[in-house]
């Protein structure tokens, strides 16, 4: 499904065939339309030994929908692997609809589209310890009418305070301050009103020593 | 874009270092420079890598071998060379050079480059260590770890590259594995527009590889580089944070062997190392030793190849007492015995023991006083065997890193005891940001632990003098690194005397 958070991974094994430990590399190409963070994964193998290894498969909003192709070689073989794109239906949430999702900066282990990936176990998480403000965005390709953040963060060290801010044409506008929050999930309803992008203002967590932890974030 | 080396090229007049070999066609591939390290009397070690596009898979290059000449001279003009010769970058190492150049005199200075595809790379200057049976006067060395790019600018390489040094020991974390943003991080510089290759964490040979590429296209970590020789040492970030032998961070990590084994050869390919410590798989001896005449022996250790899972799930633990079990270990058996053999039969004036973690004791004060599981306090009968052969060995020293903090201290086989060595922590070249002078933390250690004579948060590098009775330990810091334009300063000095050791201010 197009748009940068509706992408799948696609699992690329590799196998040692041989007897002797081997250096293995494989090369990633694909369409243009697909985005993918990397073209190659080498890695050591031992004999008989097969490593799977998760690459991220994306296409931008807008992809026209259809069946792309991805090309992964190694060894002077090479395989196709047909990758279907589609877009999100009409009456899906508007997590599904984000064109773009940003934050001021992300773990490896916390990417920004764990925030809305419906998945509370998974986090975005900040890469910058000790250091507020952060900021975690969504952007709509068109303005919707908005009127509840929902905000879930985790149990220990969760986020305490924030501000859920709108875009308006002359910049960001803060909708609601939240303080002192030790809820894991907390709903902020506003008046509606219609704006195309929503971002996360966080200043403060529940430890010492902490950083922004958001598992999920619902708009409606 | 990134900001690289201006290129530079080839204009020596007739000098046709690869002879009989095709021109490769080639972009100007010396962006990641040169370094030399494991300095012997007549030898040293020479590395270089070619990259053209160094943030790309394997730097931009197709999986061919290129030719690549060198010259070792002994002035800066490369008037009068010594040594000099072809090899091959070979795409298997990520077309990384190692040459083992030998036939050098000890104890003297030379300058050394590379060529290929009609390209010359920067100069760098080496030193030889002195003669096995010669009596230095003294010896000028620096310490320096944990380098996360993503915390900050390297100024402070670029004040270590200005200082006299014989040698440079590099104590681990000289990557970090995590994400890095496009604006790298701390940096927040937007002109850097990384690829998202770099969001990912490394695991993979080709992620490490990369990894290191893009930490070694910044130009004070190269100077520090070029200016003289080093000799380095891992710790856990290299791999994993805080991982101990084949035991990961995290239990969900899959494929931990094969981690390890891709982390171990990047981390070959891009360090001064010596081709046989090339590992096998997921396995790979680091540790060695150094001698500089009857000065200094350096003996290079590694913490976390062969350690004992650390006790009582790691980190801060009060009341642990698996800690103490005489069959764990942080060294491995085989490399403590070889520590402990080569140390007792040592006839330097000094031992250094170069290493990871923080040997001294080091409560964390407050009710709980807790220790640290990853240190040397998670791993008592290990330390307390080399502190007891200390006792007998005048002129012991611990370098450590890791904690991203200077630490001066007293080594003792028991709190009411004297000194029998000392210890030198020092701090982060980036890691942790700009840091501090002190922290609540680091003033309730001080009061907790008398045998600290400093503890302190900033950045930076410790320089060091030892002289044949005397050692002098300059703890050099950094006003700032997220921002450009840094100054360094001695935060504190101490000395110890070799035949009365303890650390005090100088």
């Amino acid at each position: 499904m197009t748009g940068q958070c509706n992408g799948r991974d696609l699992l690329v094994h590799l196998t040692n065939t041989t007897t002797k430990p081997i250096y293995a590399d494989a090369w990633l190409a694909a369409d243009p339309a697909l985005h993918l963070p990397r073209r190659l994964i080498s890695s050591w193998l031992p004999p008989g030994y097969t490593r799977k290894v998760p690459v991220a498969v994306r296409a931008a909003d807008r992809t026209k929908p259809g069946t792309y192709h991805l090309r992964i070689s190694s060894a002077g073989t090479s395989v196709d692997v047909p990758v279907k794109v589609s877009a999100p239906p009409p009456d899906a949430g508007l997590m599904r609809l984000a064109t773009r999702v940003t934050a001021s900066s992300a773990r490896a282990t916390g990417p920004v589209c764990a925030a809305i990936d419906g998945d509370p176990g998974t986090i975005w998480n900040d890469a910058t310890g000790k250091r507020w403000p952060d900021w975690w965005q969504l952007d709509w390709d068109r303005p919707r009418r908005i009127s509840r953040v929902e905000v879930v963060t985790t149990a220990e060290w969760g986020l305490r305070d924030w501000d859920v801010q709108v875009a308006a044409p002359d910049g960001w506008v803060t909708v609601r301050s939240v303080r002192g929050n030790t809820a894991v999930r907390h709903i902020t309803r506003f008046a509606p009103r219609r704006a195309a992008a929503v971002r996360i203002v966080t200043l403060a967590g529940n430890a010492v020593n902490d950083q922004s932890r958001l598992a999920e974030v619902v708009i409606r | 874009m990134l900001r690289l080396p201006r290129r530079r090229l080839f204009t020596l007049g007739g000098a046709a270092l690869v002879a009989g070999l095709p021109p490769a066609s080639l972009a100007y591939p010396f962006t990641l420079g040169v370094a030399s390290g494991d300095p012997l009397p007549t030898g040293v070690l020479l590395w270089t890598r070619l990259a053209p596009r160094p943030l790309e898979p394997a730097g931009g290059l197709p999986p061919v071998r290129y030719p690549v000449s060198w010259q070792v001279a002994e002035d800066s003009a490369f008037r009068r060379v010594v040594r000099s010769g072809d090899t091959v970058a070979r795409p298997e190492y990520g077309h990384a050079v190692h040459l083992d150049v030998q036939g050098l005199r000890p104890g003297r200075e030379y300058f050394y480059r590379f060529r290929s595809g009609g390209h010359l790379s920067p100069a760098g200057r080496t030193r030889t260590a002195p003669a096995k049976s010669a009596s230095p006067a003294s010896m000028r060395f620096a310490i320096a770890s944990c380098q996360s790019y993503a915390d900050g600018y390297y100024e402070a390489w670029r004040h270590l590259a200005a200082e006299d040094l014989d040698v440079v020991f590099f104590l681990g974390d000289y990557i970090y594995e995590g994400a890095i943003t496009s604006a790298g991080g701390n940096r927040m510089d937007a002109t850097l527009n990384l690829p998202d290759t770099f969001e990912l964490e490394t695991d993979t040979l080709d992620l490490y590889r990369m990894r290191y590429a893009l930490y070694r296209t910044d130009p004070d970590l190269q100077a520090a580089h070029a200016a003289g020789p080093w000799v380095l040492t891992w710790d856990d970030h290299e791999v994993q944070d805080n991982y101990a032998a084949g035991v990961p961070r995290f239990p969900t990590t899959p494929d931990f062997p094969l981690r390890r084994a891709d982390a171990y050869r990047a981390y070959w390919e891009n360090q001064p190392l010596r081709p046989p410590r090339q590992p096998a798989g997921p396995d790979m001896s680091l540790y060695r030793r150094f001698r500089f005449g009857d000065l200094a022996h350096a003996y290079v250790l590694d913490t976390r190849q062969y350690r004992s899972d650390q006790a009582c799930g790691d980190n801060l633990r009060a009341g642990c007492a698996d800690r103490d079990d005489p069959s764990r270990t942080l060294l491995g058996a085989p490399q403590r015995d070889w520590l402990l053999d080569k140390l007792g039969r040592s006839e330097a004036r000094w031992n250094l023991l170069a290493q990871q973690v923080m040997m001294a004791e080091c409560r964390y004060g407050g009710p709980a006083n807790r220790l640290d599981m990853d240190k040397w306090d998670g791993y008592a009968a290990d330390r307390e065997r080399i502190l007891a052969l200390a006792a007998r060995m005048p002129g012991t020293v611990a370098l450590s890193g890791d904690i991203h903090y200077n630490y001066a201290a007293d080594l003792r086989l028991r709190p009411d005891r004297p000194a029998v060595a000392v210890e030198l922590v020092g701090t982060s070249i980036t890691s942790g940001g700009d840091g501090s002078e002190s922290t609540p933390q680091l003033d309730m250690q001080l009061k907790h632990n008398p045998h600290l004579r400093l503890a302190n948060a900033q950045r930076g590098y410790v320089r060091c003098e030892l002289t044949r009775d005397r050692l002098r330990a300059d703890f050099r810091v950094m006003s700032q690194v997220t921002r450009r334009g840094g100054t360094i300063s001695t935060r504190a000095s101490f000395v110890s005397e070799r035949v009365e050791p303890g650390l005090v201010p100088a």
